[in-house]
């Protein structure tokens, strides 16, 4: 059988949990040399707030079409 | 990009050996579609699908406004597909030598049918396992105008599958409800049911043709690529054609029944949509697609250093320290992952709440699209 190649292009949902994940991400795995802040954190937590701004954006009520 | 008007009179060289014509229905019949001077042609390319082809052109049949024409493209079918369609009401054509699976099908028998078709004629291209609501095509030609080039369905996924079933029949509710909201704005017209007018697809041919847009042949699919959907969708914007999916046009499609066929299908997809914009490059059109492969990419590597530090975390310090403010960005996900399953029900939007449940496949996912990229990058043999 034919696949249809839909939602190739989709980020997917893996950002969600890569951003909810963040929520627990600790460690410190590099760290940052001018804040002492751990590099994997702040790019995992920048991240999980990105991502939580378009899961904000995805939940506020639109007229749909 | 401006449309010659000598297109109709391009040379076609196809690869396919049989130049005849299907033979198109008389303008003007009864059951055609509002303006009775155009033609519909329903194109579903189908190989071996004798369980499922039946309900697909069951589905024309009971369209508000039916197909003049239902055409099935029996692809080196070993079952019954050919006799199921035509009991059912299909004109069978039996493509020949074609080895490019379904953009090859549809080639040979766009091939056929557009210079026999005026512009103002259109062809809808489906797949066999596509079941459509009543009133697709009768909104599908209401969009098919004002410098539309394609009108695509919304999907959503039928039952089967168990556990995987239901995860991608939520995952395609999101998508449904997504394109919704964005009032019919879609990244991709769907292989599953796309309406074309003629005038459009002969000018993807000439474009073809001429070398404006990337295919080694003047035919409307290119065979060279994984997600020949896809493609075209990029082909349509870079011609300057807008593409939408309106709500009205609505559908339902198979999922996959196994995480095997579904991983096969999502490398597919996502290196095949990888490979696109290699194609096409960096443009007006395809900054926003590299903008999304780039956005995934960063979720890869971030789910990553996740998981690492999560390890990490619970290796050195024997426990991971929740902050309030994490906690409360937990809860934003939590909220967006129940509310955007609502049209699945109570339960999956109680399934979906606990997050944990449908991380497996947001897991997976990003192991496919990583796996994707890489063979993509090392140019390794496609098996599809």
């Amino acid at each position: 059988m034919y696949n249809s190649g839909v939602l190739s292009g989709g980020i997917g949902a893996g950002g969600v949990l890569a951003g909810g994940g963040a929520a627990a991400a600790g460690g410190d795995l590099g760290t940052l040399p001018f804040s002492g802040l751990g590099l994997v954190w702040f790019v995992v937590a920048a991240f999980a707030l990105v991502m939580a701004a378009t899961a904000l954006w995805r939940i506020v009520p639109r007229k749909l079409a | 990009m401006s449309r010659p008007s000598d297109v109709e009179e391009v040379s076609v060289k196809t690869q396919s050996r049989d130049t005849s014509r299907l033979p198109i229905p008389e303008r003007g019949g009864a059951g055609g579609p509002a303006n009775e001077h155009a033609l519909v042609i329903a194109l579903i390319p189908a190989h071996n699908e004798e369980k499922q082809i039946a309900d697909a052109i069951r589905s024309l049949h009971e369209q508000e406004a039916p197909p003049n024409m239902i055409v099935v493209c029996a692809d080196n079918c070993t079952d019954g597909t050919a006799r199921v369609a035509e009991a059912a009401g299909a004109s069978v054509f039996v493509t020949v030598g074609n080895e490019h699976k379904k953009a090859g099908a549809l080639n040979q028998a766009l091939d056929r049918l557009l210079p026999a078709l005026r512009d103002e004629d259109s062809i809808l291209v489906m797949d066999a396992d596509s079941i459509l609501v009543s009133t697709f095509l009768s909104e599908a030609q209401k969009h098919l105008r004002d410098g539309v080039g394609g009108v695509g369905g919304v999907f959503t996924g039928r039952s089967g599958g168990g556990f995987v079933g239901m995860l991608q029949r939520n995952e395609y509710a999101r998508y449904a409800r997504d394109v919704a909201r964005l009032k019919g704005k879609v990244l991709v017209l769907t292989g599953t049911a796309t309406l074309f007018s003629a005038q459009t697809l002969r000018h993807v041919v000439w474009a073809r043709a001429e070398g404006v847009l990337p295919g080694r042949f003047p035919q409307v699919y290119d065979t060279n690529v994984l997600t020949e959907d896809n493609e075209l969708t990029l082909a349509l914007l870079h011609l300057g054609y807008k593409v939408v999916s309106p709500r009205g046009c609505r559908l339902t499609t198979e999922v996959m029944e196994s995480w095997r066929d579904l991983y096969r299908q999502r490398l597919r997809w996502k290196r095949g949509a990888l490979e696109n914009l290699r194609d096409y490059g960096l443009t007006r059109v395809t900054a926003r697609y590299w903008g999304r492969q780039i956005l995934t990419l960063s979720g890869i590597v971030v789910t990553l250093a996740y998981l690492l530090s999560l390890t990490w975390s619970l290796a050195v310090d024997g426990a991971v320290h929740i902050h309030p403010i994490w906690l409360a960005v937990t809860c934003v996900f939590v909220a967006e992952r129940f509310m955007t399953v609502r049209a699945r029900g109570p339960l999956q939007m109680a399934i979906a709440a606990t997050v944990v449940v449908e991380m497996s496949f947001d897991i997976f996912l990003q192991g496919v699209h990583a796996k994707a990229i890489w063979d993509a990058l090392m140019r390794n043999e496609r098996k599809w």
